[in-house]
C-alpha cells in the first residue's frame, strides 16, 4: 500500500515551509554580503526589510509543529524530525538576524571613506554562504556525511575570523583614522562567523534527525567544566 | 536503589501452533522482575497469544501446540510435571473487558484465596483490604464491600479485577489490553496503578495503544507476523528504534 497519512502530509508541509524559509535566509545572506562588498545601501535596506518575512515564517512553522506535537504524539523519526524542525527554524531565524547585522555594517561603511574589504572577509562570505547551502542540502537529503562536512568546515571560518581580527587590529594600530572602519569590518567578520556557527548547529540537527544521536557538546570534559 | 535487575522470565526458541497454523516463531525474550514490559504490534501479530502462553491459558484451546521453553525463574512452565493451576497462581491475568464475578466486591477478591486454602475471617479480611488498596480502589469501595461488584463503574470493575488477581499474591501480572474498554480518566488511573504495581510485581501488558506502551512501560517488545522483531528500553524504541519494521509500525507507516 502506498498511501500517505494526513499526518505525514503535514510533516511534509513543515519540511516544505522550512525549505522556503531556508531559501529566504540563503538569499538574505547572499544579498547582505554583496551589499557589503558593493557598498550598496539600497540592497542593505532590502535585507533588513526582508527579515520580517523570515521572522514570520519562524512563528508559522513553530505553531504548526506545536500543533502536530500536541495532536499527533509523534514518535521515532517523526518525533526527531519535528524536534529538529523547531530548532532548525530557530537557527535559520538567527542566520537571518546575522544578515541584518551585516546589512547594518554596510549602511555604516557606505557613508565612510571607501575601503577594500579584506580578501579574507570576501572568502568568509563565500564560505558562510556555501555552508548555509550545504547544511540545507544535508537536511533535504538526510545526508549525514554532508552534515559532518559542514561541521568540519566551520573551523576554516573560525580561522579566517581570527586572522581578520589580527589584520584589522594591526591596521588600526598603524592608522588611527581607520579605527571605526576597522571595527565595522571586525564586526562583519564576526557576523559571518556566527552564520557558520548556525549552519553547524543545523548540521548537528541533521545528524540527530538521521541517526538519533546528539553530537553537540561532545567535547572532552575538563576540570573546570567537569562531567554532568 | 541501583538494584541489579533480576530476570524472572526467560523464553527460549518458543514456537506456537494452532493446528497447522504457526502463530509464533522462534521467540526469545527475557523479562526483568519489577518492570513493566509492553507488547505491541498489529492485530494478529501474536502478542496476545504470546501473553497467554506465559500462564498456559492457551492450554484451554484444543489443537494447540507449544515448542521451546518458558522459564519462570528456572522452572519450565511447559514441563509435564508442572501443574497449570500452580502456574496461574504465580502468573495472574487481567483481561480486556472487566469481568467481575456476579458477587459482592468482597467476595470477588476473597474468591481465589478461599479456593486455595482455608483462611480464617481475620486473615481473609486482611488479604481483601490489602489487595483492594494495592489496586487503588479502597477509598471508593470500603463502605460498600458487600454490594454487588456489577454496580461499579467500568474503571472500578477493572481495578477490582486487578485486586482479585493480586489477592492470589502472584509474582507476575499479565494484562491483555486492560484499558481498551475504559474512558480516558479510568485509563489514566489504571496506568498510574500499573506504575505503582511494579514495585511489588512484574507486569507484562499487551496494548494496542502505543502511547500507552510509551507511558507505562520500561521495556517494549514489538511483534510482527508471529516474530519478536525488536525489544528494548521503551525510551529507545519510541525515539530511535533499531529495526526499520519497528520504525514503520510506530510511526504509522505500516500498510
Amino acid at each position: 500500500m502506498n498511501t500517505i497519512s494526513h499526518f505525514h502530509r503535514q510533516i511534509r508541509e513543515v519540511k516544505e515551509d522550512l525549505l522556503m524559509m531556508a531559501g529566504l535566509v540563503e538569499e538574505s545572506i547572499h544579498e547582505a554580503v554583496d551589499s557589503l562588498i558593493a557598498r550598496d545601501k539600497a540592497q542593505a535596506r532590502g535585507v533588513i526589510e526582508g527579515d520580517r518575512r523570515i521572522d514570520l515564517m519562524q512563528n508559522q512553522i513553530e505553531e504548526r509543529v506545536f500543533a502536530l506535537l500536541a495532536t499527533q504524539q509523534p514518535v521515532a523519526s517523526d518525533l526527531r524530525f519535528l524536534s529538529a524542525a523547531i530548532k532548525i527554524c530557530s537557527h535559520l531565524e538567527r542566520m537571518g538576524d546575522q544578515s541584518v547585522n551585516l546589512a547594518d555594517r554596510t549602511l555604516v561603511l557606505a557613508d565612510m571613506e571607501p575601503v577594500d574589504p579584506p580578501r579574507r572577509l570576501v572568502a568568509m562570505g563565500e564560505l558562510a554562504r556555501e555552508m548555509t547551502c550545504l547544511c540545507l542540502d544535508a537536511f533535504v537529503q538526510n545526508n549525514v556525511d554532508l552534515a559532518k562536512n559542514v561541521i568540519k568546515r566551520d573551523d576554516e571560518l573560525d580561522d579566517l575570523n581570527l586572522h581578520i581580527l589580527e589584520e584589522m587590529v594591526e591596521w588600526m594600530t598603524r592608522e588611527q583614522r581607520v579605527t571605526r572602519r576597522g571595527v565595522e569590518l571586525i564586526l562583519a567578520s564576526r557576523h559571518l562567523e556566527r552564520v557558520g556557527d548556525e549552519a553547524t548547529n543545523i548540521a548537528e540537527e541533521v545528524v540527530f534527525l538521521v541517526e538519533g544521536e546528539i553530537i553537540r557538546h561532545k567535547g572532552v570534559a575538563t576540570d573546570s567544566v567537569g562531567p554532568l | 536503589m541501583n538494584q541489579k535487575m533480576k530476570k524472572i522470565i526467560t523464553v527460549e526458541e518458543l514456537d506456537f501452533f494452532y493446528e497447522d497454523f504457526q502463530a509464533l516463531t522462534g521467540i526469545n525474550m527475557e523479562v526483568e522482575s519489577n518492570r513493566v514490559t509492553a507488547l505491541i504490534g498489529p492485530s494478529g501479530c501474536g502478542k496476545s497469544t504470546f501473553l497467554r502462553l506465559l500462564n498456559r491459558m492457551n492450554d484451554l484451546i484444543p489443537g494447540t501446540r507449544v515448542q521451546g521453553k518458558v522459564l519462570l525463574d528456572d522452572i519450565d512452565l511447559y514441563d509435564p510435571q508442572v501443574d497449570p493451576v500452580d502456574v496461574r497462581r504465580r502468573v495472574g491475568m487481567v483481561f480486556q473487558k472487566p469481568n467481575p464475578f456476579p458477587k459482592s466486591i468482597y467476595n470477588n477478591v476473597a474468591y481465589g484465596p478461599r479456593l486455595h486454602g482455608k483462611l480464617d475471617r481475620g486473615r481473609l479480611d486482611r488479604i481483601v483490604e490489602e489487595s483492594i488498596r494495592a489496586a487503588a480502589l479502597w477509598d471508593e469501595v470500603k463502605d460498600i464491600l458487600h454490594q454487588s461488584a456489577l454496580g461499579l463503574s467500568g474503571g472500578q470493575q477493572q481495578r477490582l479485577c486487578i485486586a482479585r488477581a493480586i489477592a492470589m499474591q502472584p509474582e507476575i501480572l499479565l494484562m491483555d489490553e486492560p484499558t481498551s474498554a475504559l474512558d480516558p480518566i479510568a485509563t489514566a488511573r489504571i496506568e498510574e496503578l500499573i506504575k505503582e504495581l511494579k514495585k511489588n510485581y512484574t507486569v507484562i501488558i499487551v496494548t494496542h495503544n502505543m502511547q500507552q506502551a510509551a507511558r507505562v512501560s520500561d521495556q517494549t517488545a514489538f511483534f510482527y507476523m508471529g516474530r519478536l522483531v525488536e525489544m528494548g528500553p521503551t525510551e529507545e524504541i519510541f525515539t530511535r528504534p533499531k529495526k526499520d519494521q519497528t520504525e514503520q509500525y510506530i510511526t504509522g507507516r505500516f500498510g
